[in-house]
């Protein structure tokens, strides 16, 4: 992941023109976070489907196999996190007050990455075709959430630029970005975030309430 | 706490989605569902094969059952290929919530199944020991307290820091024995476990159960074999097509048994 990341900022440094230093911390602090997303929400759809032969011998509450996928890239983020940080150390960005938002950032995103997780493992269990459709998804949403261009470079490009602003995941990254590079969260984001938090919960525990006691009957 | 088993008119009845119903394309774009009558029919294996009132084919694996077991009940499952015993220990497991009917029981469960299934084979024995003891609900303290009983009674030795893809069938019977019966419950499902043992563990095994016995649990146990139904149950359960045939004393549940064998046989 790291050269990954070397090797993307710098080119596509080098094509936007832009300062590598800022660009650089941005790029790699932007894929950590979308590993981090993509990874509870696409390894979620395989949650149910992959643990089948524990789901039928031990009645455990299923929310627990969730919960495994999510502190498993939990832990994968903690490892990829100190690539940002010598990264950011290499170039000058040292943690401020200002920075302890990202916790509250990562906080709120964790909260609603446990929803997806659910919600994406739920369906596809039922719908086998899920986990590829979400795949899909996720490799088009990549282009369409800033994570390896700035939010502000799409300023004259209206139209790109609402697309990407209904984009929730912009502001996921956003929360947990900006205040990890010393520039306050914006209360918009956070409250993006928030409420989709709220209204992704209730969503998903009507559907987990309904599809609780079937979902063994479909492994 | 006297454990005790209820299950009124439990029926399980499994949806079978074929490619098209378990894509959310079909479902959604190409499916049109048209109704059906549901209709039941029997084979000469397994449960009730039908469709419901969508048309999507079900198998009816448990038919209103009916049963009442309380403490000191030994019971032994038997029944051909596909009768339903493996998802009758399901259900009273609490794994499978019946589809009709209601379920009540009073004490701890503790299943014994395949053992093996979704174990990482680089586990150690004693790892073994601590993901089995937390998917059985234990907290980390308790399975502390029971990894001595555990070693000493399945007497793996230096087994137990191998990675269990060294061990035989017999060896993961032992120590998932072990294991499970470690943990004090009133209540303990077999399917089809003891047979790998060898004799010596055998009898370690029949010392546990006797002590499981004394204290007035109630155990069942799924076995094609009458010996261990008969050295270890007092009652008997005959289940055909998912249905109930017969309930009652070991010997006359097992001649029951014969008989249909036979006559299915000619």
């Amino acid at each position: 992941m790291g050269v990954q990341v070397l090797v993307m900022s710098v080119l596509l440094g080098v094509l936007f023109n832009h300062k590598i230093s800022r660009f650089l911390p941005f790029v790699c602090i932007s894929m950590v976070t979308w590993s981090l997303i993509t990874g509870c929400i696409q390894e979620g759809a395989h949650t149910f489907i992959s643990n089948a032969s524990m789901i039928n011998q031990v009645r455990r509450p299923l929310t627990s196999y969730v919960m495994r996928t999510i502190a498993r890239n939990v832990i994968v983020f903690a490892h990829s996190v100190v690539i940002f940080l010598i990264v950011a150390i290499f170039f000058g960005i040292y943690p401020t007050p200002t920075s302890l938002w990202s916790l509250l950032g990562l906080f709120l995103v964790l909260i609603n990455l446990v929803w997806m997780s659910l919600c994406s493992a739920i369906v596809s269990t039922r719908y086998r075709d899920m986990p590829m459709i979400i795949q899909n998804v996720f490799s088009v949403l990549l282009w369409l959430t800033p994570v390896m261009y700035y939010p502000s470079q799409l300023t004259g490009h209206p139209a790109v630029a609402i697309i990407v602003q209904f984009n929730p995941f912009s502001f996921f990254l956003d929360v947990v970005r900006d205040p990890i590079l010393n520039e306050l969260p914006k209360f918009d984001s956070i409250a993006v975030v928030a409420a989709c938090a709220l209204t992704g919960w209730l969503a998903t525990m009507a559907l987990f309430a309904r599809t609780r006691s079937r979902i063994v009957y479909w492994l | 706490m006297v454990p005790r088993i209820s299950l009124k008119n439990v029926s399980i009845e499994f949806p079978i989605y074929d490619v098209g119903a378990r894509s959310l394309r079909h479902t959604f774009f190409i499916n049109r569902i048209k109704a059906v009558k549901q209709v039941f029919s029997e084979g000469q294996l397994g449960g009730l094969i039908g469709k419901n009132n969508q048309g999507l084919t079900i198998i009816r694996a448990l038919s209103n059952i009916g049963l009442e077991l309380q403490g000191g009940d030994r019971v032994g499952l038997v029944g051909h290929n596909g009768s339903g015993k493996t998802t009758l220990l399901r259900v009273l497991s609490g794994i499978y919530e019946p589809t009709d009917g209601t379920i009540s029981i009073h004490g701890t469960v503790m299943p014994l199944f395949n053992i093996t299934d979704g174990m990482d084979p680089d586990a150690t024995g004693m790892e073994l020991i601590r993901v089995r003891g937390y998917l059985l609900g234990l907290t980390s303290g308790e399975i502390a307290d029971i990894t001595d009983d555990v070693i000493q009674f399945c007497e793996l030795g230096k087994f137990m820091d191998l990675p269990i893809r060294t061990y035989s069938a017999g060896m993961f019977v032992r120590l998932a024995f072990a294991i499970t019966t470690a943990v004090t419950s009133n209540i303990l499902l077999m399917d089809e476990v003891i047979g790998t043992g060898d004799a010596a563990f055998i009898e370690r095994i029949e010392m546990r159960l006797r002590s499981f016995i004394d204290r007035a649990g109630i155990l069942v146990v799924a076995s094609h074999s009458p010996e261990i139904i008969r050295k270890w149950c007092n009652k008997a359960l005959l289940l055909e097509h998912g249905r109930i045939v017969m309930l009652g004393n070991v010997e006359s549940v097992l001649n029951r048994y014969q008989s249909l064998q036979q006559r299915e046989g000619e």
